[in-house]
Order: C-alpha cells, then structure tokens, then sequence
C-alpha cells in the first residue's frame, strides 16, 4: 500500500514528487503524461492485474556501486506503469523507440483474435480499443491465419451479453466480480487462445451489479442485452442525472436519444457510489421512465377518461380541494424531487390549511421515527455512506443490505476489502442461507421471526461479560441477563469480540423499525448503541429514493399518516385526496385497503408518469414528468441533497408536481412565486432550515448535506 | 453454490483434503492438489459437482476452481475411458514415429483421436512433452509410461493394458495425491 | 454630341453581330443537329452524368439479396448535414435482413438537408450506402422529401436471376 512518504521520480524528463509506492501510471497521468492502457483500473486490485501489457514503459533505478559511485541502472526488460511503484530516484520513459514499437507489438498481438467487427459493435465509438490502435497501433496487421471464433452474444445473463471473440483478457470484468461485488461470478476458463470468461457451470451471471462488468470492458466484449444496437455513441446526448431507485441516490449520467433514455452510466461521485451502479437502478431506471406515458390530462367520464385541457382539469381539481378545505390530503410517491414536495406541503399547509400529507407507503410509524431521534439524535443517518469505511465494526439489522442498499453494501464490502472494517449482520432465520453481507462478514448471527430484540440483547449481555469493565447502569445489566440465550452461540460470541472494540456503526434498516415489535428493537439498539459508545453513529436508512426529502418537509408528521388518510378517503372524512407520483394499489403494504378506500374515496386525482394502478381508479389524471425531463434535488438515504438535470422535453403537455402544485396555489387565491425549480428551491432553503446549506454551488458538486435540526432541551 | 456437507468426499479424502490446506498459509494455495483428490473422488475426472464441491471446501468462488481446472489439461473435466491413452507428439516423439503409433492406436481401438471407444475402455489423445524422450515414442496411460513404442508393439500394449491393474484416471490421481500427502494410504481406492 | 454615322456603328454594329452569331447557332442546333452543341433537348433528351455524379442515394443489397447496411450509423456520424438517422435491430433466423447480427430497422435520410457531399458513401464500412446519378429530385411536399428505408433500399433482385 501507499504510504504518505514523498519520493523523487522522473517520468519523461520530468522531476515529481509522489507517494512512495503509488503506481507509477498514476503519477504519469496526474502528471498529464498519457500512458495508453486497458487492464488498469484504480479501484480494481493488481493481484490478477497487469494483463493487457499496454502501460510498458522503459524503467531506470539507481544502484550504488561497491566503490560508492551512483549509476543509473536501466531494467532490461520494458516494465508494466500499472503495477510498478514509485520508488526514490526512479527514472521512467514512456516514449523511447522501444515502448513506441512495444506497443504496437502488443495491440497487433491484442488484435490477431480480434474480430475487428467495429461497425456492429456497441462500443464501437467509445471503445478503448479503437482509441489506442488508432493512437499507438500500427496501420495493418501482418497476420493472415484464421482467427479464432465463436457463436455470437453469448448471454451470460437477462442482462449482459458477451461476445467472446472480441474479448482481450484484461480481467476487469472478473477482477469487479471479485474485488467490487464481491460474487465472484466470473472467471477465466480454458488457457492460451482458448481463454474465455465464464460462468461456472455456464451458470447465468447473476450478480445485483453485473452492468458495471458492461461498463468498465475496454472493449466490446461486455454489452447490455437492454442497449443492444440501439444506438451508436455519437447519436446519444449525454445528461448528467441521479437515479431515483433506491434512496442510495447514485450519480449517473443518462444517455438518451429521441426522448428515450437508452442507457444509465455510473458517473463518479466519490461520496456516495464511487463510480458504480446496480443493475437495479442501471436496467431499471430506463425502464421505468419508458413505455406508455401519460401526455395531457385526463378527466373521469363514467368508466373512460377523456382528454382535456390543463385550463379544464386543474379547474375541476382546484374546485373540489378548494371545497374540501383542511380535510383535503397529499399522498406523495418516494421518486418525487424536493421541489414537488415543497410545493406540495405549501399547497396543502398554505393554500388548503391541511397538515394531511404523507408519504410512507409501508408500516413505518412516526413514533417509531421520533423515538430513534430522541435516543440517536436529530440525524437519522450520521455516519453516511464514505463514513462507512473509517468505522471498524459495522452493524446490520433489519434490512438486506446489497437489495435495499446496494451503494451502502459497496462501501461496507469496500470498508472490509481494505481491512478496516468487521461487517457484523443480524439477520433473520427466514433469510436465504447466503446473505450478501454474510458472504464476508466477521459474524452473522440469525434470529428467528421477531427475534431482533432478544437478538440485540444477547449481543449486549455476551458484551457485558466479554467486558466486565463497562460502565452501564443495574438496571441495563438486569435487562441484559434477563435475556435468553441465542441460538447461535458461536456467532454470537463471535460479534461479540467485535462490538467490545469499542465505537462502531450500526445500520438500521428500515425493516427493524417497521414491526410491530419497534419499541423493543428500539429499546435494544439503544442499550447496544449506548454500551458500544456508538449512539452517534446509529443510522435509520430509509428504502424510498426521496424519503429523507420527505422526512425533512414534515411528510409523515401528521401521527395517523397514510392509514389515516386512506381511512378518511373511504368514509367521506376526506373528501378530496391528491396521489402525486404514487401508486398505493401496487406498493401500499395492505393493497386492498387502498383499494377499497379508492374505491370509496369521493374525489382523487392522480399525477404520475405512466397510468398506474392507481390513476385507472382516479377522477382527475395529470401527466408528470420523469428524472429525466425536468431539473431538481432529491435527497439521498445519508442526506446529502443532489441535483438532477433536464435530459429531453417531457412528453405532450407532461408537467412537474411542483409546478402543479404552483399552478393549483394560484386557482386557490394564494399565487406562489414560483417560475422555475431554482425559486422553489430557493423558498425551501429560506423556510426549511434543514435545506439552509443547499448552495446551487454545491449542487454543481457531490451535492450539500442536509443541515441536521438543533435539539432544544 | 453446493454445501461441502453434500459432497462426495470420502471420510479418507476430507482427512487428506484437511492435511493438504494445512501445508498453505491460505486455502487457496491448495486448489491444485485438492482437485487431484476430487477428481480421485469423483471416479477419475471433474464433474460440476466435483468442482463445486472442492470451492465449497476451499471457501473459494466456484468459477475460480472451474477456472484452474480447465486451465490445465491434466485434469479431465470430462469422463474419459478407462483407459486414458495420451501419446506424446512432442518433438523428439513426433520425429521417431508418434504419428504412426497414432494411426495405428486408432485402427486397433477403432476411434478417433480424443475419442473414447463404445465401451468406455479407452481414450485416446495426444499429449504434450511427457519429459521422458529418450523412449521415445512414449505413451502415458494413467500413472505408468510407456517408453519405445512403435507402430508394432502398439497391438501389444494394448492387450497388456486390458489386463493390467491401475492406469486408469482414478489411479494416476490417486499416486498424485500420495506423492503429497505421503505416508497416508488411507485414502488410496486402488492398490 | 459625336457623329451620327460612328454612333450608329458603334450601336447597331455589335447588336449586329450578337445576332449573328445567335442564328449562327440557332442554325445549328435546328437545322445542321450539330453534336458540338451544348444545350439539350431536356426532359426529352438527358445529357450523361460524369461517373462521379453524387445525386440520390440508393442502400445496394449483395447477391443473395441480402441488404448490405447493418445499420452501423457510420453513415450518420459521418453526415456534416445531420440528415441521416438511423435505428438499428438484431437479425435473427427467421427475420434476416443483412449478415451477421445487425441491420437497419430504420433508414432514413431527409433530402432537403442533404448537401450530396458522399461522406456517407465513403463512411460505409459495407458499401451499403451509394449516391446515385438520378437528379430529379423536386417534390410538392417537404414531408415527401423525407425518404425511407423502403424508397432507398434497391429492389430484391428476381429469384433465379443470375448473379
């Protein structure tokens, strides 16, 4: 590894100072010296590394001589940048007649099996091949005997199609299965000219990330099944974006052509997902946003809609709200921007007089909420994503880690990678034998169905005896006895040693918290916490891609919630109820309650993307806009509030809930002053403190935290 | 992924398996000997179940071991005949004759070159240089060489191979992990 | 002002003259049929285009009447116009349109933005894409002077004809 001593190298005639040890491709590029190469990649390990042989360059060290002279002893053999470190007084070239023509030698060897098919090749255009043959290789090849061949697209998954003939060898792909996700799905098979990726057993390649394989293949060999010839590089514009998922909130950059998204690309964002994605958000999110969309409003006529004129139907929305008064109500989807939910608790608290706006689709309970907040803090997620990797235990509860969280589970797979962090997981018996974070973690205890709590409290009891030093109350340690011992004594024990190391982090999923048995969980993970000396780092994760926003504009502080709403949408208690972007026929977790509460409900309008569910059952239907047609924030599941751009126009008359909601404040009397995103953000930094740090500036960036409310006793 | 619990290792084969892991600082480091000892187990050669097994006991991903075991040609990951007949045609082979003992194998046994007879008995295939040229043509057949053979005594050694013991596969595996785990004959199938 | 007889010379003279040499040709043209002529007797008669006359564009097939372009858009990002838009899809055995697995599913070149420079032409990897001598391009509508696939793509050649 490096170490933070400075040496002296020379690359090309250049004096540099760098870390002793750092490869010396990376000083060469921080340098702004280009070192042609396919098999390197900073965040993958060197272990099966220096494959490809195109980073050669020429090396020289300093040898001190038995009569005390120093000569520069040049290394015979050109050398790989990737996997030389720096060292005091190393002289390095990368341009001598001998790398020049090393490097044609080695892309003619890297193209006498390369089918050279450019034209029908999606990486044709943006392929790392192409580029450096064009730069470094020569014009033709000399060989002339039959290359090797076989089927084409070869899939390897529903999602990654893999051309065998074109691949190099470099080992990125396998590396990423191994190092990054840690599935090890992929590995060479056969030797020599017969060497290919496989599966074992020619398994499907079924891994939560295998599109990063896609992505990080220097060549064409690697390609999505979704993006297949849809397009060439140089048709697609390119729009910076956040994918709306999970609540991980990855950057990504959307790749779009005519109005359709074709493709989701990582885009690097060292605080939250590095440069990954999973597949969930990089195959799901076109998906999402494509298909059937709604175009224009849609207004009930008997057992049809009809299209009609915004004038028209926000004329009939803004009557019956207006009429239902503080009885009317907000149900908001995760995938809203900050923007809409600001309008939306503006429209409601300002212009309707109504506290009825919630956003929670599952059985997680305010109380629940501010409970944790009393006992951990004002910050349901303190340590965040980047903070997982400085932490030297890492607790999971109550939540399946690599689904729920695929960019969270990166880190903590990362944190573990480089030694410094134990991942402990609690889990429960229900769960597959295999769970991602068990794949590695130090200890893995199962408890059966509801038994969190006795769960947390073994761990404390076993940390009480494992430390009789600790200071904790009689009354803690009396809980703590009282006790049944765990199932799983082994693991357990095992934990144990872990958690008595002193401050860690614990991760809550949003599971933990949602059962019926909360207080208990709760009761349990404070003493933990509190023992452990970790109460600071307890982090609440929450599932939906905006719920923290949502949190933070008070959704979800009205006690009864989403149950009370729905209940007062089927008596008549309330008589008028605005979906916006959610449906609660698919996703509330009592379906046919929702059902049946639409059913009754006396007026409902609907804004979404798509005719879900939910809006076939709606009076008023309004078109909204996806990530992709609008600008905005969404915040992530550690708070960090991030922008999104406008890629293409929305479609038909499709328009933003908060410009909805704008629009219906001005039908109500109350005009809002809202003409763009940036005013609505605007307002919410001035009138909610928990966006007080939310600077444009940021947003240009990693994006701004969210400001964590000040306790007052 | 197949639990090692559901594996076919022999009481023997696990207490072998044990004393080779204890010879390297990580599990990995035994992957080459451990699938001499499955492909023992398993009657000879690697089926996926083989190779899953010996992932399963090494704590290693399965596509690694399946990456090992087709990188080497020593290790049949398919079911061979009894008889594995590998002709050398290395150099020294092929220039005294290695084509002929070829033809002629192929003519008595009836198959082709990497063919298994209808009877599972033989197979036949050409092998790199088995490192014994002053014999040469030689012929490995399981654990033994051959040396000196020609297209003439080829009938004959393949009579002396229907009759004799051992050669097989599963015997030569067998001699491979004594060599490694000397002293321990509790494992061996065959004499 | 000058004298009247030069001014008539110097009037009528080269008029004179201009005309004669219009009924010289004229003469020509109606009488002799002279072949040195350069006018032509245009819709009836069509004067040869050179060999690398760069008109209307025509996507070739190969022999088994297969269609050359596999929709590699080359075409288009070699296009300084943007004129060419292109939508690839993948063959299959029962559904093959051109060998190997890609083909265009949609071809389509807008004529009134085409600056006939034959960058397409010279960006086909296969040959699919040529510019033809056929000039006459006027049309009434702009929407007819979008042309498809189906108006580009050269007829199937008759079953059993050769070669």
């Amino acid at each position: 590894m490096n170490d933070s001593k400075l040496v002296n190298v020379t690359i090309n005639g250049v004096p540099l100072q760098v870390p002793k040890g750092e490869r010396i491709i990376e000083s060469a590029r921080r340098a702004g010296i280009d070192i042609p190469y396919f098999c390197y990649h900073p965040r993958l390990s060197m272990e099966n590394g220096a494959n490809c042989r195109m980073c050669l360059v020429e090396m020289a060290m300093p040898r001190t001589g038995p009569d005390g002279t120093v000569t520069l002893a040049k290394h015979p053999k050109p050398q790989t940048a990737c996997s030389l470190p720096a060292d005091e007084g190393m002289v390095v070239e990368t341009e001598t007649e001998a790398i020049v023509k090393a490097r044609r030698g080695v892309l003619e060897f890297l193209l006498i099996n390369h089918p050279l098919d450019c034209p029908v090749c999606d990486r044709g255009g943006e392929c790392p091949l192409q580029n450096n043959t064009l730069h470094y290789g020569a014009g033709a090849s000399r060989y002339i005997e039959a290359k090797r061949h076989y089927p084409k697209a070869y899939p390897l998954s529903e999602h990654v199609v893999l051309d065998r003939e074109r691949c190099i060898q470099c080992a990125r792909c396998t590396r990423f299965t191994q190092d990054i996700s840690g599935d090890a799905q992929l590995d060479f098979l056969k030797r020599g000219a017969d060497t290919q990726i496989g599966t074992f057993n020619a398994a499907a390649f079924s891994s939560l990330f295998s599109g990063n394989t896609i992505e990080i293949c220097p060549v064409g060999a690697l390609t999505s099944r979704d993006y297949r010839f849809r397009a060439r590089p140089w048709d697609l514009a390119t729009q910076k974006s956040i994918c709306t998922e999970c609540s991980n909130g990855c950057s990504i950059k959307l790749d779009h052509r005519d109005g359709l998204v074709l493709r989701v690309n990582g885009r690097v964002n060292e605080a939250v997902n590095e440069e990954w994605t999973c597949d969930r958000g990089k195959f799901g999110l076109p998906a999402s946003i494509s298909g059937e969309r709604l175009t224009a409003p849609l207004l009930r006529d008997g057992d049809r809609f009809r299209e009609v004129t915004w004038d028209v139907a926000l004329g009939v929305v803004a009557e019956k709200l207006q009429a239902a008064g503080k009885q009317a109500a907000v149900l908001a989807g995760s995938k809203l921007a900050n923007e809409d939910l600001y309008a939306l608790q503006a429209l409601c608290r300002g212009g309707l007089g109504s506290v009825r706006y919630d956003y929670r689709m599952g059985t997680q309970s305010s109380e629940a909420r501010d409970a944790a907040a009393m006992l951990f803090g004002p910050n349901p997620a303190p340590t965040g994503i980047a903070g997982l990797e400085a932490s030297p235990w890492t607790l999971v509860v109550g939540s399946d880690l690599a689904v729920e969280h695929p960019i969270v589970f990166l880190r903590l797979r990362k944190s573990w990678r480089f030694g410094k962090s134990k991942a402990l997981e609690m889990v429960s018996s229900s769960a597959p034998a295999n769970t991602h974070v068990g794949a590695f973690a130090w200890s893995s205890v199962r408890y059966a169905d509801r038994g969190l709590p006795e769960s947390l409290r073994s761990a404390c009891s076993l940390l009480l005896a494992e430390m009789p030093g600790l200071t904790a109350t009689p009354e803690i340690r009396a809980w703590a006895a009282t006790g049944t011992p765990p199932a799983d004594d082994t693991a357990s024990r095992r934990m144990a040693t872990a958690l008595s190391t002193g401050p860690g982090t614990i991760l809550v999923g949003e599971g933990a918290l949602s059962g019926p048995d909360w207080r208990e969980v709760l009761v349990a993970l404070g003493h933990l916490a509190g023992l452990t000396g970790s109460t600071g780092s307890v982090n609440r994760l929450v599932s939906g891609c905006n719920d923290r926003g949502a949190e933070a504009l008070g959704f979800g502080d009205w006690q009864p919630g989403t149950a009370g709403i729905l209940a007062g949408a089927a008596s008549g208690a309330t008589p008028a109820l605005w979906i916006a972007g959610a449906d609660p026929v698919t996703q509330y977790h009592d379906p046919q309650v929702a059902i049946a509460a639409l059913e009754q409900a006396s007026f409902v309008v609907v804004s979404d993307i798509k005719l879900t569910a939910t809006a076939r059952m709606a009076d008023v239907v309004l078109p909204s806009c996806s990530v992709a047609e609008r600008d905005g924030t969404l915040t992530n599941v550690e708070g960090r509030v991030q922008r999104f751009w406008k890629a293409f126009e929305p479609r038909g008359s499709a328009s933003p809930d908060w410009l909805i909601a704008a629009r219906l404040l001005q039908r109500l009397g109350k005009p809002s002053v809202w003409f763009g995103w940036q005013d609505v953000l605007a307002d919410m930094r001035s009138h909610v403190a928990a966006f007080g740090g939310v600077s444009l500036d940021a947003l240009e960036k990693d994006g701004a935290m969210l400001v964590a409310p000040q306790v007052v006793d | 992924m197949v639990a090692a619990s559901a594996g076919r290792f022999s009481e023997a084969g696990q207490a072998q398996l044990a004393e080779i892991v204890s010879h390297y600082p990580d599990p990995g480091g035994a992957i080459l000997p451990a699938l001499w000892l499955a492909q023992r187990e398993y009657g000879g050669w690697l089926p996926a179940d083989a190779i899953a097994e010996v992932a399963a006991r090494l704590g290693r991903p399965a596509s690694e071991i399946q990456g090992v075991a087709t990188f080497y040609t020593m290790y049949n990951t398919q079911q061979r005949g009894r008889r594995h007949i590998e002709v050398c045609t290395c150099l020294t082979c092929g220039c005294l004759g290695a084509y002929e003992v070829i033809d002629r194998l192929e003519q008595i046994l009836g198959i082709h070159l990497g063919q298994t007879t209808a009877d599972g008995e033989f197979t036949l295939t050409e092998a790199e240089c088995l490192n014994y040229c002053e014999a040469a043509t030689v012929v490995q057949v399981g654990e033994r060489y051959f040396g000196g053979v020609n297209a003439e005594n080829a009938a004959d050694l393949v009579a002396r191979l229907r009759g004799s013991e051992g050669c097989t596969p599963e015997s030569l595996s067998n001699a491979i992990v004594e060599a490694i785990v000397p002293g321990r004959n509790a494992g061996a199938t065959h004499g | 002002m000058g004298n009247p007889v030069t001014a008539t010379r110097e009037t009528w003279g080269p008029i004179a003259q201009g005309m004669a040499l219009t009924l010289k040709h004229f003469t020509q043209m109606i009488v002799a049929r002279d072949k040195t002529s350069v006018t032509v007797q245009y819709p009836e008669e069509r004067r040869e285009q050179y060999p690398r006359t760069r008109w209307r564009h025509a996507l070739t097939r190969h022999e088994d009447g297969l269609e050359k372009c596999i929709g590699c858009s080359l075409c288009a990002g070699a296009c300084p116009a943007r004129c060419i838009y292109v939508e690839a899809a993948e063959n299959s055995d029962e559904r093959r349109f051109s060998p190997g697995e890609r083909f265009a599913a949609r071809y389509e070149i807008n004529m009134l933005r085409c600056i006939f420079c034959g960058y397409c032409q010279e960006a086909c990897p296969t040959g699919a894409i040529t510019l033809r001598k056929d000039f006459e391009l006027a049309d009434h509508h702009r929407a007819d002077f979008l042309y498809t696939k189906q108006m580009l793509l050269e007829p199937t050649p008759a079953p059993g004809a050769a070669g």
